[in-house]
């Protein structure tokens, strides 16, 4: 068994970060636009104007270079936007997928047009994004996935099916994973494109979730015809970008999940104070507590580590199964204490308890990161 | 390698040879400590001298160096007197010397040599150090406070709550009382001491003081981290290598997802003990942060050995394959700073009182 170093280095702040993380939350506590709306298309006109503020004030994309929008500054100073984010009205990112996981990806396999191209629509929120990945034959075996694209002179043409892309219903651009050579053994024939969804034969139709909320949708594409320039990296390239942009999909990720889990188990502490139930509650409180508070030592360490240019393949994978445990966790002990005013009240909870299955589905099962921790960490076959 | 990563894996080799299973388990199965001679070995490598600074004579490793020190002694199993001697009760002497107390210096340099002075605890929310000075002289009291000592071990510290004392096990007012404990051959007693008079050089106040009683929290829990990541190198070996149905038994699913959860647990320890040394290394600690590691950090490691007892099968719960004392050290770690329920309230309540 290969072994770690006994310890490792965690993220640091300095003071220049601590004076910076003061006035993002001055911003913040200034313009912050209030308590979310519960009608799903009203939250996310307000989600883009939110995102679109923030870039204004320069606080969206703080570690990428200058020349692209961003503000020069280290991983440590995201880290404190996502932290102080996390504690507005409106902890998510809209467009979260492209400032945290494909603008990094496009900063590191990029074309110098695309990233002109790109990168300013994906801070201020004017261009969506989503990922094209899962298909109905390909889910967890993602190497088996079979939308093609044929190369056809200058072109390529698109031909397939894709399903559960979140927000695909209002994205412009899709990081989109296909077979471009068929006859390649699985993860060698693989591309990643950058697709325009306003392209003649892309059609969306969106998939209601539990929640009847349309969040994610099945993607078709009907002979869609895109230039070769719109391919990420090298053709047949694409397990490797994917690979790399999941890498960049915990981090920062996982650590705003983390600010807003305690700010609802704030929530649930009030609520058991005013009901003179706190008492009862402080095992599961301390439970919840201590496990983020672990959480947040991981995250520290895996952000540390892909500031360095460290991070080890499958090593977030621990991030990710531990998060989605005390996501589930939070909202069926809150639920349990909460009983029946949280079934029978719209508070909220209810809401998230059902949204909380979906994290040990998405972004690669619980099952998978562990197959991933198995074979990657511990090196089993 | 950096040089603290050369001194620990020199230390983890050294402690690999000093320590074998069949000499632990022989000194579990006897319920007395290891040779005086292997404890002189290992105290010749500079362990006791871990936690003291450059003027002290020590390595000046900080927070850092100990804990992974001490991760190095959690694989290897090194004994728990030995650990609470060179964490608090060296220190302590240290402390007493610099305040110039003779007889402390010597017992130090005594210590550093050969060891088997004695032992030390850190107390924990709830657990009381009273102190009176009606006499003109400093009496220190406590109740039924656990600690390992070597045989022949004369003093112990007591640490915690911004404040330590070097107490006479055979001083007036103090009476002990022998354990078996779970965890074998560690030298378990009980202490009580009413009113047993201090010099002033053996009673220590200040940041310095609570710096040692944190760092050996911290230290604890790297300890647990390295026996549990030595029961899960076990399990990854016995299940690649042991066969059933015609495979491997990491070739199950269920088994590899057992292994993989371990893992886990390891590496989020890892970093938490990270996070810990670090913030102890530039004083910018809270208890909230240590009441949050002490409850899962623990529990987490038992976790891990419980499940590696299962992934070995029967030979997992032999008396000479020694897993189990993988798991009596993680036991008594968990139940040194506090156990599983009484860890959970403590951090429940300071997340409340930071949430009002």
């Amino acid at each position: 068994m290969r072994r770690t170093p006994l310890l490792v280095p965690t993220l640091t702040f300095t003071p220049e970060h601590e004076v910076f993380r003061e006035s993002v939350r001055a911003w913040i506590a200034e313009n912050d636009p209030g308590v979310e709306p519960t009608n799903y298309s009203d939250r996310l006109r307000a989600a883009m104007l939110w995102q679109r503020d923030l870039c204004e004030a320069g606080f969206i994309g703080v570690s990428w270079p200058t020349e692209y929008g961003g503000q020069g500054m280290d991983l440590a100073a995201e880290a404190v936007v996502a932290e102080e984010l996390a504690r507005s009205s409106m902890p998510q990112l809209i467009n979260r997928l492209a400032v945290y996981t494909w603008g990094p990806t496009l900063l590191d396999f990029g074309t110098e047009e695309q990233k002109q191209r790109y990168l300013p629509g994906m801070l201020n929120a004017s261009e969506i994004w989503c990922q094209g990945f899962s298909e109905p034959e390909a889910g967890s075996d993602l190497a088996a996935i079979q939308t093609k694209a044929r190369v056809d002179g200058g072109e390529l043409v698109i031909s397939g099916q894709k399903v559960w892309t979140s927000r695909a219903e209002i994205s412009r651009y899709n990081a989109l994973l296909v077979r471009t050579d068929p006859e390649a053994t699985p993860h060698r024939g693989l591309s990643l494109l950058l697709l325009d969804m306003e392209l003649p034969g892309v059609t969306v139709r969106p998939l209601p979730q539990l929640l009847d909320e349309p969040h994610f949708s099945e993607v078709f594409f009907d002979d869609v015809r895109v230039p070769s320039s719109a391919v990420l990296g090298e053709i047949h390239g694409g397990w490797g970008i994917s690979m790399a942009a999941m890498g960049y999909e915990r981090g920062l990720f996982v650590l705003e999940r983390i600010i807003r889990l305690k700010r609802r188990l704030a929530d649930l502490v009030e609520r058991l104070r005013r009901d003179g139930n706190i008492e009862q509650g402080l095992s599961e409180i301390g439970r919840l507590h201590s496990h983020l508070e672990v959480l947040r030592a991981q995250t520290y360490r895996t952000l540390a580590a892909q500031g360095a240019g460290e991070l080890k393949p499958g090593a977030s994978s621990i991030d990710k199964l531990f998060m989605s445990e005390i996501y589930q966790d939070l909202f069926t002990t809150g639920f349990d204490f909460l009983g029946e005013r949280s079934a029978l009240e719209d508070d909220g909870w209810a809401h998230d308890l059902l949204e909380s299955r979906s994290v040990t589905i998405y972004s690669g099962t619980t099952e998978i990161q562990r197959n991933i921790i198995a074979r990657q960490l511990l090196g089993l076959r | 390698m950096t040089e603290l990563e050369e001194l620990a894996v020199a230390f983890d080799e050294s402690l690999a040879n000093l320590l074998p299973m069949p000499e632990l388990l022989d000194s579990a199965r006897r319920d007395s400590e290891l040779e005086a001679k292997i404890r002189e070995q290992i105290y010749g490598l500079g362990w006791p001298t871990v936690a003291l600074n450059q003027e002290q004579g020590g390595l000046d490793l900080g927070a850092v160096g100990v804990c992974a020190l001490a991760m190095v002694a959690g694989r290897r199993l090194l004994p728990a007197s030995w650990r609470d001697e060179a964490l608090l009760l060296i220190p302590c002497l240290a402390m007493s010397a610099d305040a110039g107390d003779r007889e402390a210096e010597g017992l130090l340099a005594n210590t550093i040599q050969r060891g088997g002075t004695g032992g030390g605890v850190g107390l924990r929310a709830g657990q009381d150090l009273v102190l009176d000075s009606t006499t003109g002289s400093a009496n220190a009291s406590f109740s039924r406070l656990a600690f390992f000592v070597p045989s022949g071990g004369r003093l112990v510290a007591v640490v915690g709550h911004g404040r330590a004392v070097v107490v006479e096990i055979a001083g007036s007012g103090v009476t002990s009382e022998s354990s078996r404990a779970l965890d074998l051959g560690q030298g378990a007693v009980f202490l009580t001491a009413e009113s047993t008079p201090l010099t002033d050089t053996r009673l220590l106040v200040g940041e310095e003081v609570e710096l040692v009683a944190q760092i050996w929290r911290a230290a604890l829990l790297a300890e647990a981290v390295g026996a549990a990541e030595q029961a899960l190198a076990l399990a990854v070996d016995h299940a690649t290598t042991r066969e059933q149905f015609g495979q491997t038994l990491a070739s199950f699913q269920v088994v590899s997802h057992m292994l993989a959860e371990m893992k886990k647990r390891i590496e989020l320890g890892r970093s938490a003990v990270s996070m810990m040394a670090n913030a102890l290394e530039t004083r910018k600690t809270d208890g909230g942060l240590m009441a949050a590691y002490s409850y899962a950090i623990p529990q987490f490691c038992r976790e891990v050995v419980e499940s590696a007892i299962q992934v070995h099968g029967g030979i997992g719960f032999t008396w000479e394959y020694g897993l189990h004392l993988y798991y009596r050290r993680v036991l008594q770690i968990q139940a040194r700073l506090g156990g599983k329920n009484e860890t959970l309230v403590e951090v429940g309540r300071k997340a409340v009182a930071s949430m009002a």
